[in-house]
């Protein structure tokens, strides 16, 4: 008989040994400074997709049969999901029911008003203005200071209820932060949610001119994510292959200037984009100016209204966003919002410190759980406090300096009885 | 393919006659009263249950389990079956030996539930009871064969067409992992057995546990997982498998630091030192398909079914038909099995060089229509491709020059040995030249498959070229 390697006791215990290494490397805390063994680790227990298949699928004839059936582009297949623990019933946000398409619209899509359904376990529900959040009235109500977020899924809310986003925490924070200051003046703090999941910059731009601006916010913020352009170029192929009106003359010069001619909007009879990947490539390097242009648009039409702007840079849970993945992404964002010398909060990083498993909604989904939430809202509460002329907006009773707000809101052993300040209080310095 | 026109003193058998079959071990404590220690009566002596190896075994799978779930290693579907095979092992160690098969059925069922919810698993429970089920029939093999090939395309055919809606669509590419390659190997033996096979040793061949969360999985051979099955000391078997899993897993994680930190999109290759980052980096994706291999067969040790290596040391292969011996062995055999030996053996009568070159294009005509095939079953779309054709295309021409180099070579071996022993070359310089010789070929094969493989991961001809350019030039 031909035998397989000889096995002994010897190499039973060095198994284990390796096994015990092994195990320890992973458990151990290793410091902060140690980055690059850190990112190693990380990248070890990363069941994510790397940055070059979540923007294409380019891994090869094993990499595709592995997952099984292809997912939509930059995901993975059902089958893949399933295998990693997907259970019945989890579905993507386009097959969740609480969309509806706009054909031919530049918008694309948005959320369906009065939604009430179970997802994932926990209610999503929207308001009569296809808001995830609680009902709100078109008129402002006297006394009420408004802020309309503009956003994407990370903001909307995925996989938690709207009571659990940041921007729903920062409401009640807000409305809870003056009276406990004592630098109430009698107002209503109201976050209007019109986030949207998929929303790329442009149908930001549009939600903003379009629904938010009839709420009369008295400020915007703009949330910017590292996936922002990636979702920018699936929104102009859906609305050129939907045959949409590009609607703005900066988008319209952009595929000029890209050398993407009409000839090139050919549809074919499934409805799909014929020259669509020469649509793409040629996009491509155009991508960051019509960001430009796009921040511009929404500046202006902040500005014309008399309403402030902020920009607030969100991350994905994950490897997606870690910090050397996003290192180019940040800067340029933050060079955009200095072009149009806008505020920008950088929160980028409230996610690194922490075990991705902690954060995210499922381990075949990067969007933030309630977790994941409350830290965001605790970094833009912070970045809010630290900003002086945005914090005299909010409170303008506030007689006292940034600095000294910020020790005394984020001290981290007060006492309160109030469960937000306890909460806040909670977050390490 | 190799390893039949090799040198015949270092000859290989081939995977399904490695084994004894089980019959011809030592059975001990035969039907009479006496019973033995950690044995039923009638038990081959392989079975012998003893604390402290099984203990030992138990530990380090409990460790590995715990490597699993903390790096988070290749998803949750494997992280249950890994606990499930976990708690079932000593449950199946200590049961009876004629349970002991039943009792794996019922694990792998379980797991198939617990995988993927009782819809697919029921769906895929029913095809499978049919596919089985027409195997059984009581009419010639041809009759079976054909009734099994029609169903297939009729299956194919709603599949694509959408004509069952109802039915979820992962089970198409459940019942197909299960069934794709594994029912041409079971046919084949139908044909080529003496005796019938049983129902539990066929279900048992299709329903494997890990195939639940490896739905690329190895093609094993029926005859040798039936004749490795307690073919050696049930612990011996263990630890080989737990090394092999062990062995795996080092191999995903290595997977996911290339896929992660090392590997660039093909777009940004940019001069020669990123070309060649991305080649080898792109090749060496290839470790997350050997890591799975060696977990799955691993597992399969721990249920005393001892299986032969699935590759070995691939990335030192010396030459083409080194390579293709090396990576995926069972591909290679089944190729050997259903297409090298039956295509040499009818054309026995023609020269050897023009038999083995119509067999090795055979093969790999058929390795290039079977990946298609199991891209259509897994994925939903063939995927053929240019780069796909070229790349089998250019493997196997190189690999049939290699062959006909072989055959000449092992022709002319015995005259070229009695030479060197006639000028005592066992000299160390010799053996310094014969390194640097096999260094060079290791690093040649490895370079050409490296490329051979890029081509492969391309989405287009025009897409590589463009990329060979980037990188050559660096513009």
């Amino acid at each position: 008989m031909v035998t397989n390697p000889a096995t002994s006791v010897a190499s039973a215990r060095l198994v284990m040994l390796q096994s015990l290494l092994l195990l320890g490397v992973a458990v151990v805390p290793w410091p902060e400074r140690w980055t690059g063994l850190r990112s190693v680790l990380a990248s070890a227990r990363s069941p994510e997709l790397n940055r070059a298949e979540r923007e294409v699928h380019a891994a090869g004839y094993y990499e595709g049969l592995i997952g099984g059936d292809d997912g939509p582009e930059g995901a993975r297949g059902e089958l893949a999901l399933r295998l990693m623990g997907k259970p019945n019933g989890w579905v993507r946000f386009n097959d969740a029911d609480v969309s509806r398409l706009l054909p031919g619209d530049f918008l694309q899509f948005e959320l369906v008003p009065g939604v009430q359904r179970m997802l994932f376990g926990q209610p999503f529900v929207t308001n009569s203005h296809g808001m995830h959040s609680a009902e709100v009235s078109l008129e402002k109500p006297p006394g009420t200071f408004r802020i309309a977020l503009l956003g994407a899924s990370l903001d909307m809310g995925w996989g938690v209820t709207f009571q659990e986003t940041y921007s729903h925490q920062l409401e009640e924070w807000l409305n809870w932060h003056g009276r406990r200051r004592g630098i109430d003046s009698g107002r209503r703090y109201e976050v209007l949610n019109f986030a949207v999941a998929a929303y790329s910059p442009l149908q930001r731009l549009e939600t903003l001119r379009r629904k938010a601006m009839s709420f009369h916010p008295d400020l915007v913020i703009y949330s910017a994510t590292m996936l922002d352009l990636r979702l920018m170029e699936i929104h102009l192929c859906d609305a050129l292959r939907t045959q949409a009106d590009l609607t703005y003359d900066f988008v319209k010069a952009t595929f000029d200037q890209a050398g993407v001619s009409r000839d090139l909007f050919q549809v074919d009879g499934a409805g799909k984009l014929v020259f669509k990947d020469q649509i793409k490539t040629r996009m491509r390097p155009h991508y960051w100016e019509l960001y430009d242009a796009t921040l511009g648009a929404l500046a202006g039409t902040c500005r014309s209204a008399g309403v402030p702007l902020v920009i607030v840079i969100i991350p994905r849970v994950g490897k997606a966003d870690a910090p050397l993945a996003r290192a180019e992404s940040v800067a340029r964002l933050k060079a955009i919002a200095g072009h149009h010398a806008l505020p920008i909060y950088d929160l980028s990083d409230s996610f690194d410190r922490y075990d991705p498993a902690s954060l995210e909604i499922a381990a075949w989904d990067d969007h933030p759980n309630a977790l994941g939430h409350r830290r965001l809202f605790l970094a833009l509460a912070r970045s809010l406090v630290k900003d002086e002329p945005r914090y005299r907006l909010l409170f303008p009773e506030a007689r006292t300096s940034n600095e000294d707000i910020g020790k005394t809101v984020f001290t981290p052993k007060g006492a309160s009885s109030d469960p937000a300040g306890t909460e806040v209080r909670t977050e390490p310095e | 393919m190799g390893a039949e026109i090799r040198d015949t003193v270092t000859k290989r058998l081939a995977l399904h006659r490695q084994y004894f079959p089980t019959e011809t071990r030592t059975a001990v404590g035969g039907p009479g009263p006496r019973r033995e220690w950690g044995l039923y009566p009638g038990e081959p002596e392989a079975c012998r249950r003893q604390v402290l190896p099984f203990l030992r075994s138990m530990v380090q799978l409990g460790l590995l389990v715990a490597l699993f779930k903390r790096y988070q290693i290749e998803g949750r579907a494997f992280l249950a079956l890994a606990t499930l095979a976990l708690a079932a092992l000593p449950v199946h160690y200590l049961a009876p030996y004629r349970w002991k098969k039943p009792l794996f059925l019922a694990v792998s069922v379980i797991g198939l539930f617990w995988v993927f919810g009782n819809e697919v698993a029921a769906v895929v429970l029913g095809l499978a009871a049919l596919l089985i089920g027409i195997c059984f029939l009581p009419v010639s093999w041809g009759a079976r064969a054909g009734c099994l090939a029609a169903l297939a395309a009729a299956l194919a055919c709603a599949r694509s067409q959408s004509f069952f809606a109802a039915v979820p669509a992962t089970v198409w590419p459940v019942i197909a992992t299960m069934f794709m390659f594994r029912l041409l190997i079971y046919l084949y033996e139908l044909k080529h057995a003496r005796a019938p096979e049983t129902l539990i040793d066929t279900a048992g061949y299709f329903f494997l546990l890990p195939n639940f969360c490896f739905m690329h999985f190895p093609v094993v051979d029926y005859r040798t997982l039936q004749r490795g099955y307690f073919a050696d000391d049930v612990h011996a078997i263990q630890q080989r498998g737990i090394q092999m899993m062990f062995r795996g897993t080092v191999q995903l994680l290595c997977y996911r630091l290339i896929y992660h930190e090392l590997l660039i999109p093909a777009a940004e290759v940019q001069g020669p030192a990123s070309l060649a980052g991305y080649l080898v980096c792109n090749y060496l994706l290839y470790l997350r398909v050997s890591g799975q291999f060696h977990m799955a067969c691993g597992m399969l040790h721990l249920f005393g079914y001892q299986l032969p290596e699935t590759h070995h040391w691939y990335l030192l292969a010396t030459g083409f038909t080194d390579y293709w011996r090396r990576i995926n062995i069972y591909w290679k055999d089944f190729m050997v099995r259903l297409f090298f030996n039956p295509v040499v053996f009818r054309l026995k009568r023609w020269p050897q060089p023009a038999a083995l070159a119509v067999a090795t294009v055979t093969v790999f005509l058929a390795t290039w229509a079977l990946h298609a095939y199991q891209s259509f079953w897994l994925r939903g779309t063939w995927g053929l491709a240019v780069p796909d054709a070229l790349f089998w295309g250019v493997l196997g021409v190189l690999v049939l020059v290699n062959v006909q180099l072989d055959a000449r070579r092992s022709r002319n071996r015995p005259a070229a040995r009695s030479r060197a022993r006639a000028a005592g070359a066992a000299t160390s310089w010799i053996e310094i030249r014969l390194l640097a010789i096999r260094g060079f070929k290791t690093a040649a094969t490895f370079t050409t498959i490296a490329l051979l493989w890029s081509l492969w991961s391309s989405s287009s001809l025009a897409a590589w070229l463009d990329m060979m350019h980037r990188g050559l030039l660096g513009v």
